[in-house]
């Protein structure tokens, strides 16, 4: 076995960024963002172009530099102690270069050695990098012929291949097809499954929905929303759409509904009604209470809740510097 | 290498993690690949498989960037082409030489004749090729995306620099290979000694490794497109300058008139000063993409003290053993002052903050403090450094050259001395004064104190002509005290020992009262005290 790293002798959170400010001349790209993510955990960041996703995941990664605040990984800062830090901690940027004159087992075998590993340990790591990112099979390829997809999973790959405890993930999924964004929706499970901290950013919200055990909205710099999707569905005003079957004509239903401030009716087409009710369980116990107690015979009752784009929407403003 | 990849697999899962032996879950679509045989480990018996597995062991040590290079570098377009231009030229030239040299060559020495030949085919891809090659290695890293992905590992700066350019020694070396049965065949036809070759051998490659090392450094000076394209312009302009000092050097001296030991004197300290140079360069070129809260400084001044011993002990050589006239103290001493000057502005873009991590390292008693304070990153700190160690420098010199080999000295080295020093303090120091608002405005980068250095150099020139014709209607025929504002002139003057001693202590003078106006800006950088490492930190280490 793997003997167990000194770093998961770390209790507290891993990632952790306090009033992270970083300013481009006039402009605050960065304004006092503070969260933490514990090990084991999957992190989405989420934010239109510009917010700033990418400039407080760089000063994490030991790339820039804060205006002000700490970026600290595993209580190790990014911007005092960047070798600690890098040590632990494997970076796939939304755009990177890559060797063309190399072939894919070439590069991921060069970055195990710039990592420090030797020997075996080198040759277990990268048969483990290729077979985890399916890689095997394109090994002598150069790098030059690789598709889109299979050089995000080299990138992937290198970031993996000195089996770090976090990984900062930069659009991971941008420019996937579909199978290819399973594939790393699996992989990225599997690896929070090991243990390993992650932080990812993304635009397409559902799948970090799927992903992410806790996600923060970001916008302008600022962070305006942390926590699991529940807890920050939960500080917002609530959208319920409803649809509901009754027995009989809508029109007293209808009435009853229009009776409640915080409904909305949205359409009406034979027996169902298509609404939308602003509030938690308690307004929709109520609003059953009055539709049952006034005589209406409920056949069907079903409701979803805000997806993670209406809770973007509703949290951010679309706004891009 | 192992016939059986999977079972060299299934002997190693016994030692992966869980994530590890997940993978084969992962890839299973993958399992009817065979591994690559970078991922495999050596399990061949027998003498080879010994042979393989010491030289994999070999392997471990060489430097990742190394190892990259060669894979990538020795299969490129630019390398192949080179390399057999370089075996047609030596080819076409041992036969065109035999020819032009028959019947000669059967019977009278015509090595030394040949040896011309193999001379541009060797120095032209080794000094021009070389170090071009490097430069746009290191730049295209920045330049395509791939540098931070190298920082971000275990590499430190000085690695990736030392990779690239134990890179082009590798290259360096496979072309010199090349055409060692060349040099061989005019060491057979005579006419030429061993020790001639190997010196023309040695400059040539210590050449190479000076302007390697300096293309280097210039392709980390800038990220910009703009940028990059002028430091390649500046980088063509120093190949060119080397290779004609090199051919100079080579076939003048060494050639022409033969190794003695005068030119073994001359070739040794060449190979000093240029590994110094060396030395310095690289370790321009690690701070440069070292992690800014990094210091970025010490190293390098401790590397500019010590080339300025190097260079003042072999000028201090060639005075007392070879020439023994004072204008070879004021050469060194021309060349101190420039130096001090440069470096003392470059000094000036570093950062008076001290991040944390710097301040860690700071030192912590009181006589550390005094002593070593001048060598903290900053740019009053930087600014003192200069001044003082070229001062200190300078006046060494002079003091060399008033002993004059023995012989009565006519005080014209000390006077040089005050000149220099003069300068060096007084344009040091209005350099640092227009810093300090144009700074705040401007931001650090290193092209600002050069830029207004450049400017007053160029104002200082034409400042006493424009006085002389505003006052007078003409610039003025002979020179007066205030052209000591023109450097160029009062250098010219110095030199060609035709100088007031009353101008040179007019010039020391006004440096003092400029390097005093400084000093009232320095108390800033002393308030920096050593903090204590992080326990975290500590904790840290101590688990490594």
């Amino acid at each position: 076995m793997i003997p167990e790293s000194p770093a998961l002798s770390w209790d507290g959170p891993v990632i952790e960024l306090q009033n992270l400010c970083r300013n481009f001349g006039e402009t605050r790209a960065v304004d006092h963002v503070s969260f933490t993510v514990p090990r084991g955990s999957v992190f989405g960041y989420i934010g239109p172009n510009g917010a700033g996703k990418t400039t407080s995941m760089r000063i994490l990664a030991t790339l820039g530099l804060p205006t002000s605040g700490e970026a600290l990984v595993e209580g190790l800062s990014s911007i005092n102690d960047p070798e600690r830090v890098r040590s632990r901690l494997g970076f796939m940027p939304d755009s990177f270069g890559t060797y063309a004159d190399t072939n894919c087992a070439e590069y991921l075998d060069f970055f195990a050695r710039a990592q420090g590993l030797v020997g075996r340990e080198r040759t277990r790591r990268l048969r483990w990098v290729m077979d985890f990112t399916g890689l095997r099979g394109l090994a002598d390829k150069p790098i030059r012929g690789l598709s889109k997809g299979m050089r995000q999973r080299l990138c992937l790959g290198r970031a993996l291949v000195h089996d770090p405890a976090v990984l900062i993930l930069d659009e991971p999924a941008a420019g996937l097809d579909p199978r290819a964004r399973i594939d790393l929706r699996r992989i990225i499970r599997s690896l929070a499954a090991e243990n390993k901290t992650i932080l990812i950013s993304s635009h397409i919200l559902t799948e970090l929905a799927e992903m992410c055990d806790r996600v923060g909205i970001i916008e302008r710099g600022k962070l305006l929303a942390t926590g699991t999707f529940e807890e920050i569905r939960g500080t917002l005003k609530q959208n319920r759409e409803i649809v509901i079957r009754v027995a009989g004509e809508t029109d007293h239903a209808m009435r009853i509904l229009q009776s409640f401030e915080d409904v909305e009716v949205l359409s009406s087409e034979g027996h169902r009604i298509h609404f939308t009710i602003h509030g938690g369980d308690q307004r929709q116990m109520d609003l059953l209470r009055s539709l049952i107690g006034a005589g209406i015979e409920l056949l069907e009752y079903a409701s979803r809740d805000d997806s993670l784009e209406d809770v973007f929407l509703q949290i951010t403003e679309g706004h891009v510097q | 290498m192992s016939d059986h990849p999977e079972k060299a697999l299934a002997a190693d899962k016994n030692g992966m993690s869980q994530s590890e032996q997940n993978a084969d879950v992962c890839g299973d679509a993958e399992a009817d690949f065979p591994y690559h045989w970078l991922a495999l480990d050596v399990e061949r018996d027998g003498f080879w498989g010994k042979i393989d597995r010491a030289s994999r062991r070999v392997g471990e040590w060489f430097n990742p960037i190394l190892v990259k290079e060669a894979r990538q570098s020795l299969k490129s377009r630019q390398f192949i082409i080179t390399f057999f231009l370089l075996l047609i030229a030596s080819c076409f030239w041992t036969v065109l030489g035999v020819i032009v040299n028959a019947p000669n060559v059967y019977y009278v020495p015509t090595g030394d004749a040949m040896i011309y030949g193999y001379y541009f085919v060797l120095a032209i891809p080794l000094i021009g090729m070389v170090p071009l090659a490097a430069q746009r290695s290191l730049a295209a890293e920045i330049d395509e995306q791939t540098f931070e992905m190298l920082v971000i590992t275990k590499l430190s700066s000085m690695r990736i620099v030392m990779g690239k350019l134990n890179s082009a020694m590798l290259q360096m070396l496979i072309y010199f290979a090349a055409i060692v049965p060349c040099l061989a065949f005019t060491y057979l036809l005579r006419g030429i000694d061993l020790l001639t070759i190997t010196t023309l051998v040695v400059v040539i490659f210590f050449t190479a490794l000076v302007v390697t090392a300096a293309a280097l450094m210039m392709a980390t000076l800038t990220e910009k497109r703009a940028g990059q394209t002028l430091a390649l312009l500046a980088t063509i302009f120093v190949v060119f300058f080397a290779e004609i000092w090199c051919a100079v050097f080579c076939l003048d001296a060494i050639l022409r008139r033969g190794v003695d030991s005068e030119e073994l004197l001359f070739t040794a300290l060449f190979i000093i000063v240029g590994l110094s140079c060396v030395a310095l360069f690289v370790k321009v070129a690690a701070s440069r993409i070292a992690p800014v809260t990094e210091n970025r400084s010490t190293g390098l001044r401790y590397l500019m003290f010590l080339q300025q011993l190097i260079w003042a002990g072999s000028i201090g050589v060639i005075f007392l053993y070879i020439d023994g006239d004072e204008d070879v103290v004021n050469f060194g001493n021309l060349i101190i002052g420039t130096y001090w000057l440069l470096m003392g502005t470059f000094m000036l873009a570093e950062s008076p903050e001290l991040s944390p991590r710097v301040q860690r390292g700071l030192p912590s008693t009181f006589a550390g403090r005094a002593i070593l304070t001048w060598f903290n990153p900053g740019p009053g700190t930087g600014f003192v450094y200069a001044v003082a160690t070229g001062t200190a420098g300078i006046t060494v010199m002079a003091l060399l050259g008033m002993t004059d080999g023995g012989r009565s000295s006519s005080g014209q080295s000390m006077l040089f001395a005050m000149v220099m020093v003069g300068y060096l303090t007084g344009y040091l120091g209005i350099v640092r004064l227009l810093m300090i608002p144009l700074s705040r405005r401007l931001g650090r980068a290193f092209t600002l104190p050069v830029s207004i250095l450049a400017s007053v150099l160029l104002l200082s020139l034409l400042l006493p002509s424009v006085i002389s014709v505003a006052t007078t209607g003409s610039t003025g025929g002979s020179y007066a005290t205030i052209d000591t504002f023109n450097w160029a002139w009062t250098i010219t003057q110095a030199i060609d020992r035709r100088f007031s001693p009353n101008l040179a202590v007019l010039i020391l003078l006004v440096g003092g009262v400029i390097a005093l106006l400084n000093l009232a800006f320095l108390f800033r950088e002393f308030d920096y005290r050593r903090i204590a490492v992080p326990q975290r930190v500590l904790d840290d280490s101590a688990a490594e």
